[in-house]
């Protein structure tokens, strides 16, 4: 499918000649890879690359693209040799990329990508200051990246925020990432029988089995972790004073109305009756619950489990 | 003629040309305009629009007679050269493959390097928020940052954005309050940032920790005058997280059941009531007195008692 942007194909196409400039010949295949298209378009790209080049577009004022047996040789123009400036956009994620490499704990700080970014930073707005990340550094994160790295099963004792429950697994680890701040494993667990997300920094003791994996699994992970709708999860609605804006600051909100009262009106989905507890406690006593009814009186309860632990 | 045919010849034209063109020579020798005129113009206005989009400094240059010339300055067109060595050239690449930001890979930024981009393991994936990019683009720019904050208007000379514990920051000095201050992104009102002029902004003091100046998180409480010394007991099982929201350096006591005792320095009961609230009914705070009435008086509350 060629692709009908013109600002992106424009785009790939300078990147794409600046890449050529810097050999002398490449293969289709390798070239399609490096830029994620097909072969039919890379070529389709240089056919329109042969027809570029400086008034009066006489042949030897035109760029030299020749394509013999699948592979290309190109004769680049200076002009199109140097690498373009990047955009605010660019630079902003290729330091993000590399400053959060960097913030993994044990990261080499002053290795090639350590060098690679301060030239970077160096070349676009000064030696200071720009882009810093910095993830956290959970006590086990070490353990758990050598299993998922040697594809060790382990076991693990991990405490479920959503569930408030302490639990002891069997996994296979698939892989460790880190979103939005907080670090995950990804593992099949054997006692859910499905892959699972967990927290690192829940994680309470890794020990080896000394088993191999059942069989390795390819990692499902994509997006963002959140909740997905489903028997763990509940979409909730609550009213509450002005003062919990911090809420859809915080959490994917699915409405918000602003009551004229000047309370909010809040649905959110919740993943787990730990996780609304917390909410509600947090958020105070002018809180209401509006839907489902089975949880009107979660603030009451939770706060009186808690009041159990005063009174012995 | 095809579109991307037309911008191609236009960007090399404008970057040789000896002097700046006006329109009509752009459209003579490129080829692939209508006619003079109305329709002609418009063609080119969006041929303008689309490479101004594609980060294409596109210059224009006031004419005698009052009409308007076109040129592509060299300087701002190509990036400075970084003189990567090889090793470094890999290092950023597995650096683009790994890390996302809400959907941007990074991968363009990488073409425009003249890299092509490879796969790799995914390692992170960070949020973006409206008017990070303008807030960064300002750093890049040494221009001031325009925006409002909780319906207060703010200038600053911007420093850096950082990334911490899920949040984006903005750090500089801020014009008006004349002293150094730290923003969280996300409560830009409506995420609008106003970039200013390019060099106008006083340049990131040289040395600036930018890592450095990033809160805390919220139950780590910083030193300060009006502390108040809590102790907190953390059953057996939730104690690892404690330890890991915390640091080793709050525990006081490890006991043979699993359960610990941290010691906390508050500096806000609000604050620490939120942060208790987190454990419901496997944490316990034993003292002093004044706190555990407070902490119970507000149970009472919510219990609806």
């Amino acid at each position: 499918m060629p692709d009908r942007d013109p600002g992106l194909r424009f785009r790939r196409l300078l990147a794409m000649v600046t890449w050529l400039a810097a050999r002398e010949n490449a293969k289709l295949s390798e070239i399609a890879e490096q830029f994620a298209m097909t072969e039919e378009d890379v070529e389709r790209d240089l056919m329109l690359v042969s027809m570029c080049g400086l008034p009066p577009y006489s042949p030897d004022q035109l760029i030299d693209v020749l394509i013999i047996d699948d592979v290309v040789e190109a004769r680049i123009p200076e002009y199109f040799h140097r690498p373009r400036q990047l955009t605010a956009n660019d630079a902003l994620s290729l330091l993000t990329a590399g400053r959060t490499q960097l913030a993994v704990p044990g990261a080499d700080q002053s290795g090639p990508l350590a060098r690679a970014l301060d030239k970077l930073s160096d070349a676009l707005g000064g030696a200071s200051g720009g882009v810093a990340v910095e993830l956290d550094a959970p006590l086990l994160l070490d353990d758990v990246q050598r299993a998922a790295d040697r594809v060790e099963q382990i076991e693990i004792t991990h405490y479920s925020a959503a569930r408030d429950a302490i639990s002891t697994r069997t996994v296979d680890p698939i892989s460790v990432f880190n979103d939005a701040g907080h670090w995950y494993l990804e593992a099949f667990c054997h006692q859910a029988d499905k892959v699972l997300t967990f927290r690192v920094d829940r994680i309470e003791r890794v020990t080896p089995t000394g088993k191999a994996p059942a069989r390795p699994k390819k990692s499902q992970q994509k997006g963002h972790v959140q909740p997905a709708p489903g028997a763990d999860t509940d979409t909730v609605t609550i009213t509450v004073g002005p003062h919990g804006r911090w809420v859809t600051e915080n959490y994917p909100v699915e409405q918000l109305d602003e009551l004229k009262s000047g309370k909010l009106r809040i649905t959110l989905t919740v993943s787990g009756e730990a996780f609304l507890d917390r909410l509600l406690l947090r958020l105070g006593p002018d809180v209401v619950v509006n839907r489902p009814a089975a949880k009107k009186d979660a603030l009451a309860q939770a706060a009186k489990r808690i009041l159990a632990r005063y009174s012995e | 003629m095809d579109k991307v045919e037309r911008l191609t010849n236009i960007v090399a034209l404008l970057l040789t040309t000896t002097r700046p063109l006006t329109l009509d020579e752009i459209a003579d020798e490129v080829g692939g305009y209508p006619e003079k005129g109305e329709s002609r113009r418009a063609a080119f206005e969006r041929d303008k629009k689309t490479l101004r989009a594609e980060g294409v400094p596109l210059e224009v240059v006031a004419q005698s007679d009052g009409g308007s010339a076109y040129r592509i300055d060299p300087n701002a067109y190509y990036l400075p050269p970084l003189d990567l060595t090889d090793d470094e050239r890999v290092a950023l690449n597995l650096a683009v493959a790994g890390v996302n930001m809400d959907g941007d890979t990074g991968r363009d930024a990488l073409y425009k390097l003249g890299e092509g981009a490879t796969d790799g393991p995914r390692l992170a994936a960070l949020p973006t928020d409206d008017g990070l990019i303008d807030l960064f683009d300002a750093w890049r720019r040494r221009a001031r940052a325009f925006f409002s904050y909780r319906g207060e208007r703010r200038e600053l000379h911007v420093w850096g954005v950082a990334f911490r514990n899920g949040r984006w920051y903005v750090s500089g000095h801020d014009a008006g309050k004349q002293h150094e201050r730290l923003f969280r992104v996300d409560r830009i009102d409506n995420g609008e940032v106003a970039v200013g002029e390019d060099g106008t902004a006083t340049p990131t003091p040289a040395g600036f920790d930018l890592a450095g100046v990033l809160p805390g998180r919220q139950f780590n409480m910083y030193p300060q005058d009006d502390l108040e010394e809590v102790l907190v007991d953390v059953d057996a099982g939730w104690a690892r997280g404690a330890i890991n929201d915390l640091g080793e350096e709050f525990v006081t006591e490890r006991r043979d059941d699993g359960s610990i005792r941290v010691r906390l320095h508050i500096t806000s009961r609000d604050g620490f009531r939120s942060w208790l609230y987190g454990y419901l009914d496997h944490a316990v705070v034993v003292s002093p007195p004044e706190v555990v009435a407070d902490y119970v008086a507000h149970l009472k509350e919510l219990a609806g008692a």
